[in-house]
């Protein structure tokens, strides 16, 4: 683990592993108040950063003592959030291709897509972008799919998308390199939902249901 | 809710911008919001009588805003510009009383953005904010000619009227980064110089110096102002809307005490980097605050100092 200053007023943690990510993030969480008025806690693949409203050596200081204490205790279980049932119609693009280039055929690739339980890894790059990664051991090799060579200029909304060992659901049409495999009516993302806009938070589950034949 | 203004005509770059949007990070949502913080604050100072970072501004990026006032407010322009009402040349940086029929004129003159707030404006929000955020498309979008800026105009407060910002010329200076060692071993982001390539709310690209490699990592979470060093061997400034993860190595943050400077860049202009520590980066942003909260100047206050006095006189 490696803990680094990033800039006056943040904290960013390196992790190892994405559980020891998820125990950190989930402790630093609950302690949020006393690194002060408006901390924020965000998550990367391999990262945990705490923002501070203010540049203040002594409040980064109090955060790293909080990365400590939460990384020297022994822990149970990585703790688990929601979890989310979402229909795909396995009717993408790539979905052929991306069956080829993982070696099976597009029936075992929409079987084990829709048998991996994924967990929100992180959310970036757009409102609700979460990046789903294997939550158990990966039912397919995903990691040796790697990102389209050309980006494509506007993915389509509800486009359900592998790559690099992730999977993810478009939250509105954006330009994108990942592989197309299936579409979802799933609103991922809404502003009219003021309390909690993104569909999935960080530690989710994710359970894709294949509604293609219905 | 009325119709305080209306836009007549925009050519330009002009958008509502306040505060920010706050706890959505995690979510991927962009604080957006102001990108020079400090005019930003000064022009809510001068009409509210407090810094509020709830006051919706226009923030004007280039070019020029027309508009009709329909109601008595008092307004107030700060920034690198230059206004007239019904053609009179009026200061940017004071407290304005405008009257219902006369037309505003605003104009960028630039380097960086230019805000204009105004008494009894209620902007939409979106999430907690009324600023637009054209990365990830959230609020109400560009401001245009037809769009009206409604709230309730209550009574002019005609003690803020002629409040003013005392100002200063300062030399420019390198902008001051807290730098990471391990991530630029060589100290290529201050050996420089850098000239901006182009400039946006979402980041402000950099040309000229090098990097010793610039590995792609594991997306990670960004932060405003963090210096994204490219494979092509460009640096990359993340602005208030900037993507919020990036797997570009950052090789320092401008500090807390310089970030509104980067809104300065002039396409083409040269930048430079001095290395700063954190400690002596939270000092230098404290100073900042308190000389920008210290620089309004109210009409009441010049009354009561004529005398010689800053406090009641009995000293």
């Amino acid at each position: 683990m490696n803990v680094r200053w990033r800039g006056d007023r943040a904290v960013l943690v390196t992790v190892n592993d994405a559980q020891t990510r998820e125990q950190l993030a989930d402790a630093l969480h609950q302690n949020l108040v006393v690194l002060g008025d408006d901390a924020e806690l965000r998550r990367g693949m391999q990262h945990v950063l705490v923002e501070v409203s203010a540049p203040d050596p002594d409040l980064l200081r109090r955060v790293e003592e909080q990365v400590r204490l939460n990384t020297d205790q022994p822990h149970a279980g990585s703790p688990i959030g929601h979890t989310h049932r979402i229909p795909v119609r396995y009717d993408g693009t790539d979905l052929a291709d991306t069956a080829s280039a993982l070696d099976v055929t597009v029936p075992d690739l929409v079987s084990a897509h829709s048998a991996q339980r994924w967990r929100v890894a992180m959310i970036g790059f757009a409102p609700g972008f979460a990046y789903l990664e294997p939550f158990e051991a990966p039912v397919l090799d995903w990691s040796g799919l790697q990102r389209r060579t050309t980006p494509r200029p506007r993915v389509p909304r509800g486009s359900v998308a592998l790559a690099a060992g992730m999977s993810a659901v478009y939250p509105s049409p954006m330009p994108g390199g990942w592989h197309l495999i299936g579409t979802s009516d799933a609103v991922l993302f809404d502003v009219e939902r003021p309390s909690a806009p993104s569909l999935l938070a960080p530690g989710d589950l994710v359970i894709f249901e294949d509604v293609t034949s219905r | 809710m009325t119709g305080l203004l209306a836009v007549v005509e925009d050519v330009g770059l002009a958008s509502v911008q306040d505060g920010g949007r706050r706890g959505l990070a995690g979510v991927g949502v962009p604080r957006a919001g102001a990108w020079h913080r400090s005019r930003y604050l000064t022009a809510t100072a001068l009409v509210c009588g407090a810094e509020d970072p709830s006051v919706p501004a226009v923030e004007l990026l280039g070019g020029a805003l027309r508009l009709q006032i329909h109601a008595d407010v008092i307004m107030a322009v700060v920034g690198p510009g230059a206004w007239t009402v019904d053609d009179d040349v009026v200061a940017t940086g004071v407290t304005f009383h405008a009257t219902p029929g006369s037309i505003a004129v605003i104009e960028h003159r630039g380097p960086g953005p230019v805000y204009v707030v105004v008494s009894g404006w209620q902007a939409p929000h979106v999430l907690g904010s009324a600023s637009w955020d054209s990365f990830s498309m959230i609020g109400g979008g560009a401001m245009c000619a037809g769009a009206l800026l409604a709230g309730s105009a209550g009574p002019v407060d005609e003690a803020l009227i002629g409040s003013f910002q005392r100002r200063s010329s300062s030399a420019q200076h390198a902008l001051r980064v807290i730098v990471d060692e391990e991530l630029d071993p060589r100290g290529d982001l201050l050996s420089g110089p850098w000239s901006v390539v182009t400039t946006a709310r979402s980041g402000t690209r950099l040309q000229g110096g090098r990097f010793a490699s610039a590995p792609s990592l594991p997306s990670m979470p960004m932060v405003v102002g963090a210096i994204q060093a490219t494979p092509s061997g460009e640096a990359i400034i993340l602005g208030p809307e900037g993507g919020l993860t990036g797997g570009y190595p950052v090789v320092g943050v401008v500090s807390s005490a310089d970030v509104d400077r980067v809104s300065e860049a002039i396409v083409g202009s040269e930048v430079r980097f001095e290395s700063i520590d954190v400690r002596a980066s939270a000092r230098l942003f404290v100073a900042g605050e308190t000389s920008r909260r210290g620089s309004i100047v109210r009409p009441g206050i010049l009354g009561s100092r004529a005398t010689g006095s800053p406090t009641d006189g009995s000293t």
